[in-house]
């Protein structure tokens, strides 16, 4: 390889500066990483700590990744291992091992403790502020973060769309209006919140910042916004232009016939309208004077626009004049388009109406935020944007953010940013408030890298214009020098060629931070060219999905047969466009790795046991029911299905308990009836005594599932009863609706066995990879257009913000300013799909495939879809499309084609047959299963009293032995109750009661200390123990058990138990005696006999000491066997 | 086992040994037990073995003190009323004050801890103090002071008291204290050291010692489940192999020990020595929330049924098994379900339940009766019937809950299996009394409140219902301390857990934690304390293997450095690759065409059948579709929806203009009435239908604007269309007629049948509140087959042949006339045939394409009868809107099965 000069030498070694603070532009295979893995080692080598630094990637994974990319550098440097020659990795070593330095010096053990560097997504530092900051953040420690939030949404909006808030009666007319604007339709109005809900971190702080934003304000910048538009204008009309026009307006406006044409204006104009809204409408008098109703240029002038036919003066001239005016604008490449604009230019005020509903929604949405804080705090979950919003919330609130961070251990000095282009409003808004009061010069650096070429998630609120804005101004007054990086490292000159040649025009001429336009920037290209076309286009006329993934499978199957096992990437703009590659890759056995492109939810093997599921959990899902006996593992023929046609009253349960029906069946349907009944049977009497993925999987199982479906489908279904577990709910589930909406979002697991040579993903997944062939499908089909908002809002860097509501349902029109807002953003995306192509091709290490239809128009030539991919590439490809001889037309409308039904796939006769034979087995030896009838009583309060009465009793009569036994007096007694009634209370008795029965056990132990029994219970004989504790093996078993209270007095070993219990009323005592010394004899023979085997000396003697009553009942010896 | 062969000796002599946990006592019972039975003891004393915190309370207990002393839940719950008071007093709200007062009192436990060896106050000169800090301050004093008003102690002040009462000499200290799985004393347990050795006490701090011959080896895994999978086959041939105590420490064992359980358990099962194997008893240490158990969660979902109640509990209370009626109404609850789901109930209140219960002639008995009794209960315990109610106090809200779910027929008629008991005393010794000594702290509270710390505690207190067998344990990485096993598998050893991460607590200066040498206050710290943990682990047996997952998701992870230290410099790591996904078994499935059902017997022909015309246009959409819905009559089980359904709504419009018509009954009335007058007309009239719909709660309210909009909606389509028509007179409105078809006999319904003058014929009109395409009417196919029904089979009472027939589409802005008439100008909007798409199939005139629609009908008919259900959309789109598609596994075309 020869050696190449690089262009951009300069701004590679300045971004490793650390001193220098900049703004690298760094587009597709410039080494990015590279060049952040060096500036962050630089930096690391001169801090005094390793979390001074703060570095903040765009995913999880890229941050691990940069860690382990420091730390593998790391460690070679120590190892003092020479890895790869060039510049980069000498540089690279070179900082390396000054961190090593700084390690030692310092003590850091960076390499056992590489959680010191703090590389984050912009997600994880938000919840390490959080997690410092539970009283500020008002989150109170950092909560689980749903990955289901539109539940939550749900939920809060549920409590919002009703008519009856209490004592708010603003709230209800705000929701009645809305309601009325949207006709009654309350599940719209529901959805269109739940979406705005989700959406909050964009719109929140602008309803926030005070109370019903000023009306003028928001004119005022939709003023801007028109008067934006007329500047624009305005620049093509020269002097000359303005004059003529003036001139030819005038008269035309003064001859005009029809005096409700827009013309009619210019009426005696004087002088050339200015760019401000309140002269729109002389504005729109041109535009009519100039443009056909369609918005051509006009081609005649007739009296109808105010040029009279005839000779006569000054009408003749005049005519001629305004026919050259015309003649010159369309020849000098004025745009009609741009004139035309000013049509739909809305006038920048609100209607009564719109007022009224963005006053309504002013007053809902934020009833809604609060709404979903009580949900949040219900179920202690939140989303990603509550996080970020209260981190930063956080952070303003405590006045001094620097200072703040600072309190939090955060001493962040330095930043470095990846990714920029993608930055939201919110969390550029993060990074200035963590900036705050930096100043250039004081030590600390900010590295912002990214490239603006490949901001393409505007779906996640990116705004590529803040790139730019800091590329011009810095952040928040803190300069940034802008560097731009060149070479690409990454594809073969061929690519670079190509992309250099084309994407100037692709892209806009111009950048612009308000519409988010973004310039090509040219790139150096280091790899030499390779053989063949770099850049290949498959066009197709019409649209035949069937066909394109058949050559794609082709192409595939080709490129897998190359020497070197190249990786080949297929990627999309959306999901669906994959459903018919995915369906050919399978059928031509090409394994695939593919993430987050197969939806679940339309798996056969997942919807049979989602029915499995909802079958044993709801006997009236009829249609569940039918579906399990139709799946593979019965596979009822529609016959023997008709025997189970619902009836109102019946349920399938209660039909497959019924002989005579059965009888109906077929033989067949009777034997594969009979086998699986008996286990769908079984698995409902297991209900919520098992967790549910536990019963679900079980009976899948038992119903032989996996020998129903292939090892994908297998994953399939391990990941549906994931699902299961997270939704269980005492073995059952709340709400079926919620696994269906759970599951929907679901993907097939990636095939692990596949070796990843072939992937498949959306582009934008494919962001920061590479792939040796890049495959696009579909290029010219377009994406499902969004749901319309029910508030469209734009953030203009200058103008601030702008808002509109939508318009009323059923309105032919859409309101005005609601679609200057959707011009504004369809811009904005326009842009974005042409970077979208940039990033697809610039994945390409070797060679680019282009898949695209361009259908005929009337003049039979090729034009592609609007909005499509293959719109924004067109210049590059139409030769191709052109040259292209159309093959046969007869388009086949998809599923037309299967003239035939669906086979009915089962298990076979043989294997059922066997399966009965095996489960009559099992059902035998199943039936010997025990279950304990109890009885289950559940205990009022007044038994667990008496226990805790009787527990608190035994430990002061310890407590009293322990302590000065007999000598206790009722004064010292009586100083107990107050304690006595408080540790009633402490185990859970009312206070009330407390009192009572602390009376009680005060009276006991008095009781007990005035009675002469008492008192030699408590002595402190020889021997004495209180709660002794005894193990010891009976019959095998090992037996635990605690004395209350045994001594030695004269010779005899006696051993008491205490009882709380007292005779009840009419009673006799000597019967209580007996009744109680029956029941507690057994436990006092045991008793005694370990006690006889500790001590062998003394005889034992036994009795039974009521406290209560003084009562004492000794256990004669001939009691005991 | 030789390891605790000195501490048994210790414990004899009459030692006291504390435990660092609770397992690590019973452990040590446990073996004390065996080691007397093999000396041949029958009886003897137990040892004096205890957790550290039992000790402590048991002299607290010998002072007579013990009812001084704070639960953890008790002193957790104060902790949160000081929080909640704070917040009222600045008016600001926080997200979760439980997690708070945890942080909280895990603060106030640091500062108490390190109090007694030196100075340790928050509030000193030193610090800087956040908000953060000061709220704690705040709260801290105000926890303090109230304790000192009620004389209470909590755990974060026992020891210092017990020191304080040793000190004095209020507590006898024992001759000899020995400390058990402690990897290090914190402060105030070195305090605690240090008096009882002044006192003359021989404590003795014993740490662990490496075995001298230890085995280890160490694996990694391709990712978790796979490692889990792997440590699972490991565990099953150590029992097999009969080694004695297994043992496998999984650190974040609280999140996967779902996934641990259930791999283990199959995997044991799998084996051939089930005597060896015990796979049944097996259970992962930690056990399961009380929560989670059914009965439990029917219990906690039965207490919180409210004023009134969603459809997701009405549906779990109707399904669960737990309830009076339950099993054995089983069948009858499950169709009130399904019914309520057609009532479109989403959330209703009780009495409006009980009611509707009620209405519905065969509900089942037994639950409407609880209904009632919940809706008793409720105004019982309520000041008066709204919902608010009067403060009990904790005890007696549990007293009621009890006497609730007693009456409710908890926990339902199935006999309690062995489990079922075990939760049950779950709930009634540990769960309730757990919540009556919450009153303690605890002022007199409303019902949602008490429920919502019943529920609290029921998360928290777990659950492990069969015994242990102990010679497979699966444990977390903190529990093993000073335990010793025969083998045991470390897995999860990433650079994520070991070393730890430093995480200081918000609620104290991070400079006094680093004084102070608090729990991952520093890197340092975390480094000792890896080595530590990695020390232990590696001495607690023989046979150890270390194991690691490479990979979470796409991102890789690191082995923990500290693993390294212990293996040789030349030792490689041994990778393993166990694969979740059973292999595939390979049995071919059989295949069969199967695409006709039964035939309505053509003897018995003709037959009537329910459903109406749309039988015809399913059969039209799909066979199996008409046969699914018409023949097996299953439908899916329908989700209640927000507002006025679509359904609804057609049928508002229908009923609204059928009354209409009947009163004004030609052009000319129409057009004699004034724009005020018709709109009074209508208003009158949509107000008369909408009151006797049926409607849930939430549409209730709906129906002002309701009434609205349809009558504006009416009013324009009558201004916008039908004034606009060529003069006609109603003859026939919403008319029910048999009509034969093929073999069938249907009913059918025009919507309405105008009679245009002069023998002009009639015009079939049919309402579409949804959007209706030509294509349908006149396409090759026949979608929309009940205007060509009406068309062909005529009607009573109206004279002539019909010459058009339309729909009236009638939705707000998209209001239009759709249809195909004889000739031109019949209706304005409606073309002849010849200028329909019907001329591109060569039709150009009526008869012609009445030809042609009858000839469709009767194929389609006559398919129905034969029982065809052939699985043929006749578009894509036409699946979207159908509930079949699990049924008729239109999906399985898309891809292998
Ligand atoms: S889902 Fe499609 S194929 Fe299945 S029954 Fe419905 S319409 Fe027919």
């Amino acid at each position: 390889m020869s050696v190449i000069e690089l262009t951009d030498v300069v701004a590679r070694s300045q971004a490793v500066n650390p001193e220098l603070s900049c703004i690298v532009r760094a587009p597709a295979g410039s080494g990015k990483t590279e060049l952040l893995i060096q500036r962050l080692l630089a930096l690391l080598g001169r801090v005094e700590r390793p979390d001074e630094i703060l570095a903040i990637t765009f995913t999880r994974k890229a941050a691990a990744e940069m860690g382990q990319r420091v730390l593998v550098a790391l460690r070679q440097a120590q190892e003092s291992a020479q890895v790869g020659s060039g510049d980069h990795a000498r540089l690279t070593r070179q900082l390396a091992c000054a961190v090593l330095k700084r390690d030692h010096e310092r003590g850091w053990h960076l390499l056992q403790h590489p959680d010191q560097l703090q590389i984050q997504t912009i997600d994880s530092f938000n919840a390490a502020l959080v997690r410092r900051m539970p009283w500020l953040s008002r989150l109170g420690g950092l909560p689980q973060v749903s990955e289901q939030p539109t539940q939550l949404y749900r939920a809060a909006v549920r409590q919002v769309v009703h008519l009856h808030h209490c004592d708010s009666e603003h709230i209800n007319k705000a929701v009645r209006q809305l309601l009325i604007h949207l006709d009654n339709r309350a599940d719209i109005l529901e959805d269109m919140l739940i979406n705005l809900l989700g959406r909050r971190d964009q719109w929140l702080r602008h309803l926030l910042t005070d109370e019903g934003r000023q009306r003028q304000e928001l004119e005022g910048a939709l003023s801007h916004i028109v008067a934006d538009y007329l500047r624009q204008l305005l620049a093509t009309v020269d002097p000359v232009l303005q004059q003529e026009l003036l001139v030819l307006g005038a008269f035309a406006a003064d001859n005009c016939a029809k005096p409700d044409k827009a013309l009619c204006a210019l009426d005696g104009i004087a002088a050339f309208p200015q760019p401000v809204p309140a002269d729109l409408y002389l504005w729109c008098g041109f535009a009519d004077l100039l443009l056909t109703a369609d918005g051509g240029w006009r081609k005649r002038c007739d009296k109808n626009m105010g040029f009279p036919a005839g000779k006569k003066e000054p009408g003749a001239t005049m005519k001629q004049r305004m026919t050259q005016l015309l003649a010159s604008l369309r020849e000098q490449g004025h745009s009609p388009a741009l004139w035309g604009a000013v049509r739909s230019l809305p006038d920048p005020q609100y209607s009564e109406q719109q007022w009224y509903i963005l006053q309504a929604l002013v007053t809902l949405l934020p009833q809604a935020v609060a709404q979903l804080w009580l949900e949040f705090s219900r179920s202690g979950e939140v989303d990603f944007s509550e996080i970020a919003l209260k981190a930063r919330q956080a952070l303003v609130d405590s006045g001094n953010p620097t200072e703040q961070l600072l309190m939090l251990d955060h001493r962040v000095q330095h930043i470095l940013i990846d990714e920029f282009q993608d930055t939201s409003w919110l969390q550029f808004d993060l990074l200035k408030t963590v900036t705050a009061g930096w100043q250039a010069g004081d030590g600390r650096s900010l590295f912002i890298v990214g490239d603006p070429m490949q901001s393409i998630y505007r779906f996640r609120e990116a705004e590529v214009g803040l790139f730019l804005q800091a590329g011009m101004s810095g952040v928040a007054g803190f300069p940034l020098q802008p560097l731009q990086l060149q070479a690409n490292f990454r594809s073969q000159q061929g690519v670079v060629a190509w992309v250099n040649r084309w994407f100037p025009t692709i892209f806009p001429e111009l950048e612009d931070v308000g519409s988010g336009a973004v310039c090509y920037a040219h790139a150096q290209s280091v790899l030499p060219q390779e053989a063949g076309e770099a850049v290949q286009v498959f066009a197709q006329h019409q649209l035949n999905i069937e066909d394109e993934a058949a050559t794609v499978c082709t192409l595939v199957a080709q490129l897998l047969c190359q020497p070197n096992e190249q990786t080949i990437a297929i990627l999309v703009r959306s999901r669906p466009h994959l459903t018919a590659i995915l369906r050919a890759l399978r059928a031509a056995g090409i394994r695939y790795q593919a993430q987050n492109v197969d939806p679940l939810v339309n798996r056969p093997a997942v919807s049979d046991l989602v029915a499995l599921t909802r079958a044993i959990l709801h006997s009236a899902d009829h249609l569940s029911w039918m579906t399990v006996l139709r799946a593979p593992w019965c596979g009822l023929c529609l016959a023997d299905l008709d025997c189970f046609r619902r009836e109102h009253d019946t349920t399938m349960v209660e039909m497959l308990t019924d002989p005579e029906r059965l009888q109906r069946l077929s033989a067949n349907g009777q034997l594969r009836v009979g086998v699986v009944g008996s286990v769908l049977t079984a698995a409902i009497a297991r209900r919520g005594r098992c967790s549910l993925r536990e019963l679900i999987e079980d009976t899948w199982q038992a119903l032989e599932g996996s020998e129903c479906y292939s090892m994908a489908a297998c994953r399939d279904v391990d990941q549906s009863l994931c699902l299961l577990e997270k939704l269980d709910h005492g073995g059952d589930l709340l709400s079926f609706e919620q696994l269906d909406e759970e599951l929907r979002v679901l993907f097939s697991a990636a095939d692990e066995r596949a070796d990843g040579q072939v992937q498949v993903m959306t582009i934008h997944k494919a962001k920061g990879l590479e792939f040796d062939h890049v495959i696009l499908p579909g290029l010219g089909r377009r994406p499902r257009g969004a749901d319309k908002s029910l508030i469209r809002w734009q953030e203009h860097p200058e103008y601030g913000l702008l808002l509109a509501p939508i318009a009323a349902r059923g309105d032919a029109d859409d309101d005005p300013i609601y679609e200057l807002l959707g011009q504004v953003e369809q811009k904005k995306s326009a842009h974005e799909v042409a970077r979208l192509l940039y990033v697809a091709i610039t994945r390409a290490k070797r060679h680019v495939y282009l898949f695209g239809h361009a259908e005929l128009n009337k003049d039979d030539e090729p034009r592609p879809t609007k909005g499509s991919l293959l719109e924004k590439l067109w210049p590059a490809v139409e030769a191709q499309f052109i040259a292209l001889v159309d093959d046969a037309d007869d388009v086949v409308e998809p599923g037309a084609d299967r003239a035939s039904g669906l086979p009915l796939q089962r298990l076979s006769h043989v294997r059922m047959v066997e399966l009965g034979a095996i489960r009559d087995q099992a059902d035998v030896d199943n039936s010997a299963c025990q279950e304990v009838p109890l009885d289950a009583q559940i205990p009022l309060a007044d038994d667990r009293i008496a226990a805790l009465v009787g527990t608190l009793t035994h430990s002061w009569l310890e407590y009293l032995a322990l302590n000065g036994g007999g000598c206790w007096s009722p004064d010292r007694i009586e100083l107990l109750r107050e304690p006595m009634a408080t540790q009633l209370r402490m185990v859970g008795v009312d206070s009330n009661q407390a009192q009572e029965h602390g009376e009680r056990i005060v009276r006991m132990l008095n009781q007990t200390i005035t009675s002469k029994r008492g008192r030699w219970i408590l002595h402190a004989h020889e021997q004495a123990r209180c709660e002794y504790p005894l193990s010891g093996v009976v019959d095998g078993e090992l037996v635990n058990l605690v004395i209350d209270r045994t001594f030695v007095v004269d010779g005899e070993r006696w051993i008491i138990d205490y009882k709380t219990s007292a005779a009840l009323s009419g009673q006799n005592k000597a019967d209580f005696y007996a009744q109680q010394s029956e029941r507690y004899r057994a436990q006092l023979e045991r008793y005694r006999l370990f006690l006889s085997q500790i001590d062998p000396e003394h005889p034992c003697r036994c009795a039974l000491y009521f406290p209560a009553f003084d009562g004492w009942c000794e256990l004669e010896d001939s009691c005991f066997k | 086992m030789n390891a605790y062969k000195s501490i048994y000796a210790a414990a004899a002599s009459g030692a006291v040994l504390v435990t660092v946990n609770r397992r690590l006592a019973r452990t040590l019972h446990d073996g004390y037990a065996r080691r007397q039975q093999s000396r041949g003891c029958q009886v003897w004393e137990q040892p004096a073995i205890f957790t550290l915190e039992t000790w402590l309370r048991r002299c607290l207990a010998a002072l007579g003190e013990e009812g001084r002393l704070l639960t953890p839940a008790q002193s957790d719950c104060l902790w949160q009323q000081m929080i909640r008071t704070d917040l009222d007093k600045h008016d600001l709200g926080l997200m979760q004050v439980q997690a708070t007062s945890r942080l909280a009192a895990q603060a106030h436990r640091l500062v108490s801890d390190a109090q007694c060896v030196g100075q340790c106050a928050v509030s000193s000169p030193l610090f800087d103090l956040s908000p953060e800090h000061q709220a704690f301050l705040r709260w801290q004093s105000a926890y303090l002071l109230y304790c000192e008003q009620k004389g209470w102690l909590d755990t974060a002040a026992l020891t210092g008291h017990i020191i304080q009462a040793l000190s004095t000499g209020n507590i006898f200290a024992p001759s000899k204290f020995i400390f058990l799985g402690f990897d290090e004393l914190n402060p105030v347990q070195t305090c605690l050291q240090q008096q009882l050795e002044a006192l003359g006490t021989t404590v003795e701090v014993v740490v662990p010692e490496s075995a001298p011959e230890v085995e280890l080896d160490c694996y990694s895994c391709r990712d978790e489940m796979s490692e889990i999978l792997a440590a699972a086959k490991w565990a099953r041939q150590q029992l097999e192999d009969q080694v004695g105590t297994v043992a496998v420490v999984v650190p974040d064992l609280a999140r996967l020990q779902g996934a641990v359980e259930r791999i283990f358990r199959r995997e044991l099962q799998r084996s051939l020595f089930p005597q060896r194997v015990a796979a049944q008893t097996f259970n992962v240490s930690l056990g399961n929330p009380l929560h989670q158990q059914g009965m439990v969660a029917t219990a906690l979902e039965l207490l919180g049924v409210g004023y009134s109640v969603e459809l997701d509990t009405i549906s779990y209370l109707l399904r669960s098994p737990w309830l009076a009626g339950g099993v054995t109404e089983a069948g009858a609850r499950a169709q009130l379900e399904r019914w309520l789901r057609q009532q479109n109930v989403r959330e209703i209140s009780l009495s409006a339940l009980i009611k509707l219960c009620r209405q519905r002639g065969d509900s089942p008995r037994s639950f409407t009766q609880l209904l009632l009794l919940l809706r008793d209960a409720r105004s019982k315990t309520s000041f008066n019937s709204l919902s608010k109610s009067a403060p009990r106090s904790l005890v007696q809200w549990g007293d009621h809950f009890n006497q609730l779910l007693q009456q409710a027929g908890w926990p339902g008629e199935r006999a309690l299996t062995s489990e079922d008991f075990q939760t049950l005393s779950a709930w009634r010794d540990k769960l309730l009394p757990a919540l009556a000594e919450l009153s303690a702290v605890h002022p007199a509270t409303d019902r949602s409140t008490a429920l919502n710390l019943l529920r609290k505690l029921a998360m928290e207190q777990l659950f492990q219902p069969k015994a242990q067998d102990d010679r497979l344990q699966v444990t977390g990485i903190l529990e093993t301390a000073g335990l010793h096993f025969d083998a045991l598998w470390v897995m999860g050893l990433t650079d994520q857990v070991l070393p730890g991460r430093v995480q200081h607590n918000p609620f104290l200066p991070v400079e006094l934690q680093r004084q102070h040498r608090m729990p991952h206050s520093s890197v340092q710290h975390e480094n000792d304390f890896a080595k530590l943990t990695m020390q232990r682990l590696i001495s607690a047996a023989p046979q150890v293997v270390l194991s690691y997952p490479c990979r979470d998701g796409d991102m890789s992870l690191r082995p923990s450095p500290f693993m390294f230290a212990h293996l040789p410099d030349d030792y490689t790591v041994v990778a393993v690759d166990e694969d979740m996904t059973p292999e595939a078994k390979l049995i071919d499935l059989e295949s069969l065409v199967d695409e006709v059902g039964v035939a309505l017997n053509p003897a018995e022909a003709p037959h009537e059948v329910q459903g109406g015309t749309a039988i015809i246009k399913e059969q039209a959409l799909c066979p199996f579709r008409a046969y699914a819905h018409y023949r097996l009559k299953v439908r899916a089980l329908e989700s209640p929806q927000a507002g006025f359904d679509s359904r609804l709504r057609g049928d508002l419009v229908h009923k609204v203009l059928e009354r209409f018509w009947s009163q004004i009954t030609s052009h000319q009335q129409l057009c004699a009435l004034s724009a005020v007058e018709l709109e009074q007309l209508l208003a009158k009239l949509t107000q008369k239908v909408l009151e006797q719909v049926e409607l849930n709660e939430q549409a209730t309210e709906l129906l002002a604007i309701e009434q609205q909009r349809l009558t504006a909606l009416i009013v324009d389509w009558l201004q916008q269309f039908e004034q606009l028509r060529t003069p006609f007179t109603v003859v026939a409105v919403e008319q029910r007629k048999k009509i034969t078809l093929g073999a069938l006999v249907l009913t059918a319904v025009p919507d309405r049948v105008d009679c245009l003058p002069d023998n002009g014929g009639q015009v079939v009109i049919d309402y579409k509140s949804g959007a209706v395409s030509n294509g349908d009417l006149v396409g090759a196919q026949l979608l929309e087959p009940q205007l060509p029904i009406y068309a062909l089979k005529g009607f009573d009472g109206g004279q002539g042949q019909v010459v058009a027939v339309t729909f009236a589409q009638l939705r707000v802005g998209e209001c239009a006339f759709k249809g195909v008439a004889a000739s031109d100008g019949i209706i304005a909007g409606v073309k002849s045939v010849e200028k329909s798409l019907a001329a591109k199939r060569d039709i150009y005139d009526w008869a012609a394409l009445l030809a042609d629609w009858e000839q469709q009908l009767e194929r389609l008919a006559s398919e129905f009868a034969a029982g065809q259900a052939q699985v043929l959309p006749v578009k894509v789109s036409a699946c979207q809107f159908c509930d079949l598609s699990g049924l008729c596994r239109i999906a399985a075309r898309d891809g292998e099965e």
